[in-house]
């Protein structure tokens, strides 16, 4: 068998091996590389710097991958030489490594300006995952940091350094940002659009030096100004890694030169991705990596397919919220015909370059939805002169199966990897694939940048027999995102307004379903430490109370376990009488309800009862039923009174995802009904059984076990774990029994009960924090939100006077 | 309040629109709902009213509508414009 040694474990290196290996599988496979990581997705990193993605979310190919196909991996060596004529490389540990063929794809180092001062402490590149980890280590709340750099990949690292709560200043030497992928006017609009994001912008700043003893503590600019930093990254570029290819003695401009089949100077000798140059283009994007690489694999096969004919260049920002996309060649140039539309107001600009009738390149800001129309047109080549009314606003498709309908088999769905239409029908009818998923292992389309994943779930959708989905639908019309998703994204980009998450993401109105689902996310992640704004809240939530069919509303005092006195009997009869409260009735919770109160008095009622709430008017803790267990029931095996109110306690005044009910009972005749609850406990001769998930209302459900403890606390504690989980993962409005049913329990189980110790630590802990800063609502009869909070309609003469 | 007629303001953030407090379906107070976007949700049982022009949106078949009075603002100070018949009803009620 042939060896063929691969240097560099980067994603240009590894993709066009994938190639070589399912044309050829005949080689002896070697890969060096100098970062001790696995194969990873570098066009992610930004998103790892955010918090959106683990380190470990975009590993592509894991150690199993190269075990699978005997490659002899090899991680943590640089090579620092080849001999051509005996072909071998060397390594900096010094050892010798022969080849029959060597596939050089080293990529390419970041380049820095000449600024004094490059080697303190606190100064960062921002190209590989040790870069990425180092700023995480070193960057959080209150650090001030500077990027220098307004490009793609500065921008990307201000925003994620922003993100982690960094106070961050881009600086940038030209007068306009991404001046490679977009013209001044867009320039002007993505700055506005970073601004606002609470990104300071310096242009036109040449960096002189970094000030600070040892460690970064400013930059100096060539105008003598300064700018205080605890932290600079350093994104100005990046150059080919090309000194292999020179040793080689291979022939070297800016990268190592190819010709249309990547063939370098030496005939044993081939390089793919950012360190070659085709045609005087060294590319510096993750798409032409894939295009060279699938044309090198078929050369190194021997089955030598299409000539690389160069590729067009696409760049996204991946910043949530803001879109920018270029491609093709924009600039204006004689012969170039600019179409342009722009919406200050809304923040969006678009401007084609047509050329004989075709699309030559595409600058999108502020809405990049249609970028896979325009990357069409670039590819194809098509003649625009039919379209021309419809360039820049196609004319609207009712059906979103329409648009993959109408692209030919050869369109290319996904751009980062290469995938056309016609290979993914193929994967469907001939692989089995039915979901996303497996589309995405099969094919690998969507596996780059992910802003595919549409069109390949719409081409499933028409395509696929059995087509499965597997993302939930969105929250409403305002948001296009499940809420899952939209947990993650409140997390990771610290949005802590309704307002915000709606103008940043929605229609900036948002409505009945998402204010109040959005309301409740932003409570359970930021417990308090958010905007609370009671116009997104249900009436019940702003005033603390029930609203009834006469706009009166009832009143529901806190009564753990079911467990009164006489004297807050006395004191709740008094309350009756005063305000005239028109029934008092018993609950089916083990609850007084003093029903018919008015909005005004509710401040008066709550005082003169002196009890905190019930709760019994919204989305969260209701209450605990129990039996008297062994305190005076002769077949009571468990004190279930003292530990339901202790978990009344525990929980109370927590808002959840629906409302919340639960049930101890002291034995398994179960009189509290414990097992049609959303968490019931249930005594038992030396124990308790958890169970969660039960209903006895629209819905009846007897609930599952979730865990059988021993001690009191034990079930405590378990309970304490599934709430937590329930409030983290369930959709607004979802019941526990729904949840149950949805996840299953026995994933529940994994993850709460039978979960890591430093998973339910994390749980436990999470809980901990909301808890601590949960208060009694009615606490606000003392200082309202604001002051009509409990004031009525009054008549205008009053108004008036 | 005006003549037992209570009259709800939604400040819409760009501009106040005024109303009726009640909704067609069963009386539920419309300034105690929740607005998404030009409507207003009702707190008793989700009807979705337009406040520009009073329509109901949702249930669609219902047809129904509350009144709207047209608003403006001068030196800060909301004004909403009420038929002289309001002031009328609320004279032959101290009468």
């Amino acid at each position: 068998m042939k060896r063929l040694v691969v240097v560099g474990n980067g994603m240009a290196g590894m993709a066009c091996l994938e190639q070589i290996l399912a044309f050829a599988p005949r080689f002896e496979v070697t890969v060096f590389g100098e970062e001790t990581h696995p194969n990873y997705n570098r066009v992610l990193l930004s998103s790892v710097l955010a918090g959106e993605k683990k380190a470990e979310d975009i590993v592509i190919n894991g150690p199993e991958w190269y075990r699978g196909h005997g490659i002899d991996l090899r991680v943590g060596v640089r090579i620092v030489d080849v001999d051509p004529l005996a072909r071998t490389i060397t390594g900096d540990d010094g050892a010798v490594t022969p080849y029959d063929t060597l596939l050089l794809a080293t990529g390419s180092t970041p380049w820095f300006p000449p600024i004094a001062g490059l080697g303190k402490g606190g100064v960062f590149a921002f190209r590989t995952l040790d870069d990425t980890r180092a700023l995480m280590a070193r960057s959080g709340p209150e650090t001030r940091a500077v990027v220098i750099g307004g490009g793609l990949l500065g921008l990307e690292a201000a925003r994620g350094l922003q993100v982690r709560g960094c106070d961050v200043t881009v600086v940038h030497v030209l007068d306009t940002l991404m001046e490679r992928q977009l013209d001044k006017a867009a320039g002007v609009y993505v700055r506005a659009k970073m601004e606002s994001l609470g990104i300071r912008v310096l242009l036109g700043r040449t960096t002189k030096a970094i000030l600070g003893n040892g460690h970064a503590a400013g930059v100096e600019f060539a105008d003598g100004s300064t700018v205080d930093a605890d932290l600079v990254v350093v994104a100005t570029g990046i150059r080919p890694s090309v000194e292999l290819g020179r040793k080689a003695r291979l022939t070297v401009n800016r990268g190592i030169v190819v010709n249309d089949l990547m063939e370098t100077s030496d005939p044993n000798i081939f390089a793919v991705g950012e360190c070659t140059e085709h045609n005087g283009i060294c590319y510096g994007l993750v798409a032409p990596l894939f295009e060279q690489g699938k044309v090198l694999a078929g050369t190194i096969a021997g089955n030598p397919g299409p000539r690389y004919a160069g590729s067009v260049q696409a760049a996204k920002l991946k910043i949530m919220g803001v879109d920018v996309f270029s491609a093709g060649a924009w600039e204006e140039a004689p012969g170039v015909e600019p179409v342009r539309y722009e919406d200050p107001g809304l923040g969006v600009y678009k401007k084609l370059s047509l050329r004989d009738g075709k699309l030559a390149g595409v600058i999108l800001v502020g809405d990049a939805g249609d970028s896979h129309r325009y990357m069409d047109w670039l590819r194809s080549g098509a003649n625009l002169d039919r379209a021309r009314r419809h360039l820049l606003c196609p004319p609207p498709s009712e059906d979103a199966g329409l648009d993959v309908a109408e692209m030919p088999e050869s369109a290319i769905v996904c751009g980062c990897i290469g995938v056309t239409k016609g290979t993914i029908i193929h994967a469907i009818h001939h692989r089995g694939v039915n979901t996303l998923s497996q589309l995405k292992e099969v094919t690998r389309a969507s596996t780059g940048c992910g802003s595919c994943t549409r069109l390949c779930e719409d081409l499933l959708r028409a395509v696929a027999p059995e087509f499965e989905e597997e993302v939930k639908t969105a929250i409403c019309g305002c948001l296009p995102f499940a809420e899952d998703r939209l947990r993650e994204m409140l997390r990771s980009e610290r949005l802590k307004s309704v307002q915000e998450v709606l103008d940043i993401y929605g229609n900036g109105r948002g409505c009945e379903i998402c204010k109040p689902a959005l309301s409740y996310m932003l409570d359970m992640l930021w417990c308090g430490d958010h905007v609370e704004d009671r116009s997104a809240r249900f009436i019940n939530d702003r005033v603390h109370a029930n609203i009834q069919k006469d706009g009166t509303f009832s009143v529901v005092p806190r009564i753990r376990g079911g467990v009164t006195s006489a004297a807050e009997l006395r004191r709740i009869a008094d309350v009756a009488e005063k305000y005239n409260v028109r029934m008092v009735k018993i609950t089916g919770s083990q609850r007084i309800d003093l029903l018919g109160v008015k909005k005004e008095d509710l401040p008066k009622v709550w005082a003169d009862l002196d009890m905190p709430s019930g709760q019994a008017y919204t989305k969260g803790v209701r209450m605990v039923k129990t039996c008297v267990g062994t305190d005076f029931c002769r077949f009571g095996v468990q004190d279930s009174t003292s530990v339901g109110i202790e978990l009344e306690r525990r929980f109370e005044q927590l808002y959840t995802p629906h409302k919340v009910k639960m049930a101890a009972v002291g034995c398994p005749r179960n009189c509290a009904e414990a097992t049609v609850k959303d968490i019931g406990l249930v005594g038992q001769e030396g124990g308790w059984q958890v169970v969660v998930g039960g209903a006895a209302g629209k819905s009846v459900r007897k609930a599952d076990l979730l865990t059988t403890v021993e001690t009191s606390e034990a079930a405590l504690e378990a309970a304490e774990l599934f709430f937590q989980y329930y409030r983290e993962n369930a959709n607004f409005l979802e019941r526990t029994y729904d949840f149950v049913d949805r996840v299953g329990i026995e994933k529940i189980r994994k993850e709460t009960v039978y979960a890591p110790e430093s998973v339910k630590h994390a749980l436990r802990d999470r809980f901990a924090r909301s808890k601590q800063r949960a208060v009694d609502p009615w606490l606000e009869r003392r200082e309202p939100r604001h002051p009509m909070q409990f004031i009525p309609l009054q008549p205008l003469e009053q108004v008036l006077a | 309040m005006l003549a037992r007629r209570e009259i709800a303001l939604f400040n819409l953030g760009d501009r106040f629109l005024a109303t009726d407090n009640r909704c067609p379906h069963k009386g539920g107070p419309l300034c105690d709902g929740i607005v998404a976007g030009d409507s207003v949700v009702c707190p008793l049982h989700g009807w979705k009213v337009r406040l520009d022009s009073g329509m109901v949106e949702g249930p669609a078949s219902s047809g129904a509508c509350v009144a709207t009075y047209p608003t403006r603002i001068e030196d800060g100070i909301v004004c909403v414009e009420l038929p002289v018949s309001l002031f009328e009803a609320r004279e032959r009620e101290v009468a």
